[in-house]
């Protein structure tokens, strides 16, 4: 479904992001992006959603064909919410630049909004929310679409470990109901175990991908599996993985 | 709170209209040197009728020239943001009108321009324009870089993200300039005005000022010069309300 091969990246300035990066995504997949910083995690999403194109191999993608904008969400790592606009107004932003009404998009942006538990927030502002909060809506904002392709840069990076982990929990929920193919991106080792099917561990300078690890734990997960030897062992070896990619021993956040 | 902002401003005022009056009675000033607070009030009783067109006249000029420097600023700035080349064509003379002193350009705009009330507006358009111009422009531009993404992503039409991304980011910006051009439209009128000279019925209070100075009739300045403090006070008021109302959307912005 998603498939990029030997892709190259150079920006104008001459700095090679991505050196002939190859991977796929099946249809319903959750595969996470684990890297250090500056490898070229970000750009990947970025290609897949279509927004830069690559400088040198292919990428298929449903963004790269789909003129309605439906196919493709994107979650950033900052909420990237319009502030001026309450959180039922910033949900229907998609179905609204797709040409939904109100009326018509209500019944399932209540739906949505109840499924991430902000079914009594629908006339808070961003700036009334938490930080999971706010997250939780540009969450909503990316299922209310019901998109083939969830795209996430790190969502969960600047919350506190506690909302973290619920985050983790619920977002195997929301995506498990949707059978769509989710691409995420973190560089904790953690919570790419926790969540995906397959994990790719990516090298910098140029990013390349250097490690494939699956995780053959069924869903659903809940936090019972972080106690597992499973667990602890694919922990273990993709921490290895990535501090061979960091070309450094143990590297301090 | 509240009362205390209301309260303190209208003591220390109270206080120094007192002061002015009890100095002008105990060193008896002449009113033609100092004018008391009551005589300018009685002044300003006595000419009402001349006092009352010319402000009407002034009002006119400051609002008009506030409005098109408000539909020339948003336009401008749009078609700068659009454009960056026009931006780095043209900005260089938008900073040539803001910084050339309109006293200096007045006379000359009199001379061009037959209508004086034409050549009025526009000297105080020139000098209300630009706070709206650079702060719509800085708005315009100021958006989130993801939200442009996501806006790409979802495959929104250039109007789609104009009315529900880059004018809504700008707002807060162009409302702040409009607050500086309000102010900055009146002084502006007033300075045309003064430079103008013109005498007759259909003039400002600016025109009244220099009248009242050659006949050396002080509480008639005075009574002028409340006048457009008070104008210059009422539209800050407004535009402070209106700008409150239409960021009451936004109370991260407000």
């Amino acid at each position: 479904m998603i498939t990029l091969n030997h892709v190259t990246k150079r920006f104008g300035s001459g700095l090679v992001a991505l050196g002939g990066v190859s991977m796929s995504a099946a249809q319903g997949e959750f595969v996470t992006i684990l890297g250090p910083s500056g490898c070229g995690k970000s750009t990947v999403l970025k290609l897949v959603a279509g927004l830069v194109m690559p400088t040198e191999g292919t990428v298929v993608s449903p963004a790269q064909t789909d003129q309605t904008g439906r196919s493709t969400a994107y979650v950033f790592q900052e909420p990237t919410l319009l502030p001026w606009a309450t959180v039922f107004d910033n949900v229907w932003l998609p179905l609204r630049l797709q040409g939904q009404s109100r009326p018509e998009a209500q019944p399932v942006i209540a739906r949505v909004l109840e499924q991430v538990g902000l079914g009594e927030f629908h006339h808070s502002y961003p700036a009334q929310l938490s930080g999971g909060m706010k997250m939780r809506v540009s969450i909503a904002r990316a299922l209310v679409s019901q998109p083939k392709v969830l795209l996430m840069d790190e969502p969960f990076a600047a919350l506190d470990d506690i909302t973290r982990q619920r985050l983790n929990v619920d977002l195997l929920t929301w995506w498990h109901g949707q059978s769509m193919s989710a691409i995420f991106v973190t560089h904790n080792v953690a919570e790419a175990v926790f969540l995906s099917q397959r994990v790719l561990v990516m090298g910098a300078r140029p990013g390349k991908v250097v490690a494939e690890v699956q995780i053959e734990q069924a869903y659903p997960r809940d936090v019972s599996f972080r106690q597992t030897p499973a667990f602890i062992h694919h922990c273990q070896t993709l921490s290895a993985a990535l501090n061979e990619a960091s070309g450094v021993g143990m590297r301090p956040r | 709170m509240k009362l205390g902002n209301i309260f303190l401003p209208t003591a220390v005022c109270v206080a120094l209209l007192l002061g002015w009056e009890l100095f002008v009675w105990w060193a008896q000033v002449p009113a033609y040197t100092l004018p008391a607070p009551s005589a300018v009030i009685e002044s300003l009783v006595a000419n009402w009728s001349s006092l009352a067109g010319s402000w009407w006249f002034t009002v006119k000029i400051t609002l008009s020239a506030l409005g098109l420097a408000c539909l020339g600023g948003v336009l401008i700035a749009s078609v700068f943001a659009l454009s960056p080349s026009t931006e780095r064509a043209l900005f260089p003379l938008a900073v040539v009108l803001q910084v050339t002193p309109i006293v200096a350009v007045a006379p000359l705009m009199l001379i061009y321009i037959e209508s004086t009330m034409a050549a009025l507006l526009l000297c105080a358009w020139i000098v209300a324009f630009f706070p709206i111009l650079s702060n719509t422009v800085i708005g315009l531009r100021s958006i989130d870089k993801n939200l442009l993404d996501l806006f790409r992503l979802y495959r929104a039409t250039p109007w789609q993200r104009l009315a529900l991304l880059r004018a809504p980011s700008a707002l807060p910006y162009f409302l702040a300039g409009v607050k500086i051009s309000g102010g900055l439209s009146l002084i502006g009128a007033v300075t045309a005005e003064m430079v103008a000279g013109a005498a007759g019925r259909d003039t400002g209070l600016a025109s009244r000022i220099l009248e009242a100075s050659f006949r050396t009739e002080t509480p008639k300045m005075f009574a002028a010069l409340l006048l457009l403090v008070a104008t210059g006070v009422m539209v800050f008021l407004i535009l402070n309300f209106l700008s409150r109302k239409l960021l009451v959307q936004q109370p991260s912005l407000e």
